[in-house]
């Protein structure tokens, strides 16, 4: 059931009469039957695994609290950490790694016909996560069974995150059973809530799947484009990915808030960061801080040195490469944006010199906005690995970038001949438009969309409102002339 | 007051809201049925009409194509209105039935049979059958009973019913007819007058079976007719049918047939008027006017045996049948303007049209390189004289009277209050070397050196005709695509 669907809406309003008018004692029951439901839509037998992961991890934290002697702990902990990355790996990772040994060996070693459940990277780690906190003494475990699964599988951030961490999340849904119905159905809330469904469903339906269109079309065969169709199939992907994504983050964290549970920022303007480091701070926010918590750390983080520390972050990006497919083209983009990373901090106080040589004022909007568009141009380049079907075709790509000069489709009209005509370049810009002027208030001014709006003048948050509802109606991909975008992350 | 507030916004939001997407629902509905017969927003003219209509035609192209509204209201006083869609099948026609009995229960419903024994709902066929009629409370039984006779999946039910998930794609092709009804004189029937020799169609006596859901349909169309107290009858059109076609047909008139209803087959060999189909036919599927004069007469003298039927032609509220005639008067001056063979013979077609339509005469550039001989007799005959034909320039001409003119200067700005509200604006600016014409969003520029003629019928806002004449192409009588 996607978000940009009818179905989740007919669901979504179901979910929240019901909510409304059931005693209190089976609001976590029936959001749990919800989610089920909703995972069950993808594919019902999938629900064993996620049963088979909250079980694992429930039983192994309460057994970690239970336990005083420290081996017994460490076991527990390895055991649900073997058990859950070992579901991942099979259903993930088994026919690549099946591959990469047949490539070595040279022996044909046939592929094992898997599916893979949607959103198992995220529920698998979201439910280590939990565990590790157990052990590390940070959450007490959760007796109540029902309660636990709702945090492992609560519908809004299942199948793509945010990866929600149980400090945060656990506390706000088992306190749903002791809130009074005003205090779950905050008018305010709702409409905060509302209003980031409406944003996450335009940058997704009208942003993210427009852009598919080029982008699939150039990269489906670059050899028919030259510079300036590789430039905007470069640029265009990372808009279209950020799009995808942040608008499935923002219809999750919308619908949580109206239902008054507030998840984490999963995307904070990262295209207006000034440095890659800023820019993975404000980028999938919950995987990177998952990754950072539960891994850099644990290597030893900072703590042990420049050149340890080097290293924790060039394997928590290969690692985090690997999280999102596999294949090596995806281990090649965490090892190159790794790379990058390393050297962006090695270079950083000779920038930081430069700036201070020439007084640059680092608050100003010109400079900020010069710095994020090179920040982007590089935290681009490795992403084309990320989408190239293969190294040969991301090389292809590059290869064309920079030896197949044509800046006159720009004049003669050819441009318009990749996908997008001149009316659908001309709703891309305008929507654009709008996806950076959001952006820019949220990085200006802190404020993300929904408090930004909340504070106007109603009139103008009217206006802005019915403005982007008529575009996703009018101008959105969707319906029976397109297909059904998934969202991309739905493949990780 | 706080909460108030709140609840004061929230309601002018979801009115302003549904209000938008009402307007915008409005602007990207499919109103053109899509068939070769009316055109435009015939739909929308049918639910604008509040005089009893004592005819309606249902089918597909070929019932559009076949019975020609306005002949039967010249010749017999016939209120008749034709509501026909592209591939219509039997399950097109009942909801047509069904939706339009809501607003007018005819006399007799004339319902054509060509695609009556198939059930291919393909999506264009599917949209314009079911998407077309506005919104009611019996659409929504009958697309959950279609999509469980055809297992639609829920997703393409959904999309059905709410229908903004099919329309709203139709941004990228939104025209000025879908804003402004342009084709108000449209009863169904447009016709034309090309001629294209084809066979005759086979003759057989096999059947083939019929489609479970198109007996159905049917059915339904007979038992909806009986409950309205219509008089329904069926008829075949002629077109150039292949041997699967007339066998589909034979077991489509067995059925009616033995079901009791009236069936006047025009390829049987009983049939009431003859076809030539070296002459009657536009192409293989299609009747042309000859053709479909031919058997609009035969249904009306059938009709008029069988049924009572009121002579409507002396009533001042059947004034829209009037203007449909006017429509397809303006028609055949249109063939006959395309048939004339040089700029003189068509000036002179214009002349003889004393109907008071409205002609759009640019004489441009080396215009006079043509020869005085040439145009000036002509022009005369239409009300230009020798001394507006040495000025050139752009001359609006209406019953032999030239209303409006440009002046003789380098820049002009001309506006012509056209009398349906349409607005003729010419203009040249310095440097340009033809004028601009431009009739609402229809461009009618001359672009070149001679004489162009442009054909406009203000009462039925239709543009019957548009040439020019290129100096430098010769004498020949020009249009462009």
């Amino acid at each position: 059931m996607l978000f940009n669907s009818i179905d989740f809406f007919i669901f979504f309003i179901i979910v929240l009469l019901v909510l409304y008018v059931i005693p209190a004692k089976f609001r976590q029951v029936w959001l749990l039957i919800c989610s089920y439901f909703f995972y069950m839509c993808w594919n019902p037998v999938f629900i064993v695994l996620i049963i088979a992961s909250t079980l694992v991890t429930w039983g192994c934290a309460l057994g970690i609290d239970r336990s005083e002697k420290v081996s017994t702990r460490k076991l527990l902990l390895a055991g649900c950490v073997i058990v859950n990355l070992g579901i991942l790996f099979w259903f993930k990772y088994l026919n690549f790694a099946l591959e990469t040994i047949s490539m070595v060996i040279h022996r044909e070693i046939s592929a094992l016909n898997i599916i893979l459940p949607v959103g198992i990277s995220f529920y698998t780690f979201q439910a280590l996560g939990y565990t590790i906190d157990c052990y590390r003494g940070k959450m007490v475990p959760e007796k109540n069974l029902l309660r636990y699964a709702l945090f492992v599988s609560f519908f809004p951030q299942l199948v793509a995150g945010p990866i929600e961490r149980s400090t945060n999340l656990l506390g706000q849904l088992n306190r749903l059973s002791e809130l009074k119905r005003s205090e779950i159905f905050v008018p305010r809330k709702m409409r905060e809530g509302a209003i980031l469904m409406i944003y996450g469903l335009f940058i997704k339906v009208v942003v993210a799947d427009r852009l598919s269109i080029l982008v699939d079309n150039i990269f489906g065969d670059p050899t028919r484009y030259g510079t300036v169709g590789m430039i905007m199939a470069f640029f265009g992907f990372i808009v279209q990915i950020y799009c995808d994504f942040h608008g499935y983050s923002t219809i999750s964290i919308g619908a949580s808030r109206i239902m008054s549970i507030d998840l984490m920022e999963n995307f904070a303007a990262p295209f207006l960061a000034t440095s890659m480091n800023d820019l993975w701070k404000k980028w999938h926010i919950s995987l990177s801080s998952w990754f950072r918590d539960y891994l850099y750390i644990p290597l030893g983080g900072s703590r042990k040195g420049t050149a340890r520390k080097y290293f924790n972050l060039f394997i928590v990006m290969v690692v985090s490469g690997l999280w999102h497919g596999a294949a090596w083209t995806y281990v090649a983009w965490g090892a190159i944006t790794g790379v990058l990373l390393i050297i962006e901090a090695i270079l950083r106080p000779f920038v930081h010199r430069i700036d201070d040589y020439f007084e640059i004022d680092k608050t100003n909007l010109g400079f900020n906005l010069y710095r994020a568009f090179f920040t982007t141009v590089i935290f681009g380049f490795p992403a084309v690995f990320f989408r190239a079907s293969s190294f040969e075709n991301a090389i292809i790509f590059f290869k064309r970038m920079f030896t197949r000069p044509d800046w006159y489709v720009l004049s003669d009209g050819t441009v318009f001949e990749y996908g997008l005509n001149v009316q659908e370049m001309w709703i891309l810009a305008i929507a654009l438009l709008i996806l950076f002027v959001v952006d820019l208030i949220r990085t200006r001014r802190g404020l993300t969309l929904d408090k930004w709006l909340m504070g106007q003048f109603a009139g103008f948050r009217v206006a802005v409102l019915l403005v982007l509802i008529f575009m996703i109606v009018v101008f959105g991909k969707y319906g029976v002339q397109f297909d059904s975008q998934q969202f991309i992350y739905f493949q990780f | 007051m706080k909460k108030h507030k709140v609840l004061i916004e929230i309601i002018i939001f979801v009115v302003l809201l549904c209000l938008m997407m009402a307007g915008c629902y409005n602007v990207l509905r499919y109103k053109d049925t899509g068939d070769l017969g009316g055109h435009g927003r015939l739909y929308d003219n049918y639910y604008d009409i509040d005089v009893p209509i004592d005819v309606m035609v249902y089918g597909a192209s070929h019932a559009g194509c076949t019975v020609d509204n306005s002949l039967l209201w010249k010749e017999s006083g016939i209120a008749s209105f034709t509501l026909s869609s592209g591939a219509q099948q039997a399950f097109g026609t009942y909801y047509y039935m069904k939706d339009s009995f809501r607003h007018n229960k005819p006399k007799i419903a004339l319902v054509e049979t060509a695609l009556m024994g198939t059930d291919e709902p393909e999506d264009d066929t599917l949209y314009r059958s079911t998407l077309v009629p506005h919104f009611s409370a019996s659409f929504v039984p009958y697309i959950l009973d279609f999509a469980s006779r055809h297992d639609l999946d829920r997703e393409t039910v959904e999309e059905l019913i709410l229908r903004m998930p099919i329309v709203h794609s139709r941004y990228t092709e939104l025209a000025r007819g879908d804003v402004v009804n342009e084709t108000r004189y449209s009863l169904g029937y447009i016709g034309d007058n090309t001629v294209t020799p084809c066979e005759p169609p086979a003759v057989t006596d096999r059947r083939e079976p019929l489609p479970e859901n198109a007996v159905y349909y049917m059915d339904r169309i007979m038992e909806l007719c009986d409950k309205s107290g219509v008089q329904l009858v069926f008829f075949n059109a002629p077109f150039s049918a292949t041997e699967e076609e007339r066998a589909l047909q034979n077991s489509v008139r067995d059925y009616i047939t033995e079901k009791g209803y009236p069936y006047i087959g025009f390829m049987d060999e009983d049939s009431p008027c003859a076809i030539d189909y070296g002459t009657d036919l536009r192409e293989y599927s299609h009747l042309n006017n000859n053709g479909a004069a031919k058997v609009t007469r035969a249904l009306a003298e059938y009709m008029l045996a069988n049924y009572e039927l009121t002579d409507r032609r002396d009533d001042p509220d059947y004034a829209l049948w009037d203007l449909h005639s006017r429509f397809m008067e303006d028609r055949e001056l249109g063939y006959a303007l395309q048939a004339a063979p040089d700029p003189a013979t068509y000036l002179y077609t214009l002349a003889a049209d004393t109907r008071g339509c409205t002609y759009i005469i640019s004489l441009n550039g080396f215009f006079n390189a043509l020869g005085d001989d040439l145009l000036l007799p002509g022009l005369n005959a239409v009300g230009i004289d020798a001394a507006s034909y040495a000025l050139g320039g752009v001359y609006v001409v209406r019953n032999g009277q030239i209303v409006s003119a440009t002046p003789a200067a380098e820049e002009y700005s001309v506006y012509y209050a056209m009398e349906n509200d349409s607005d003729l604006n010419i203009w040249r600016n310095a440097g340009d070397e033809f004028a601009t014409i431009k009739l609402d969003a229809t461009d009618l520029s001359p672009d070149k050196n001679g004489i162009s003629v442009a054909v406009y019928d203000e009462s039925c806002s239709y543009l019957i005709d548009s040439m020019y004449v290129d100096v430098f192409l010769g004498t020949d009588v020009r249009r462009d695509e």
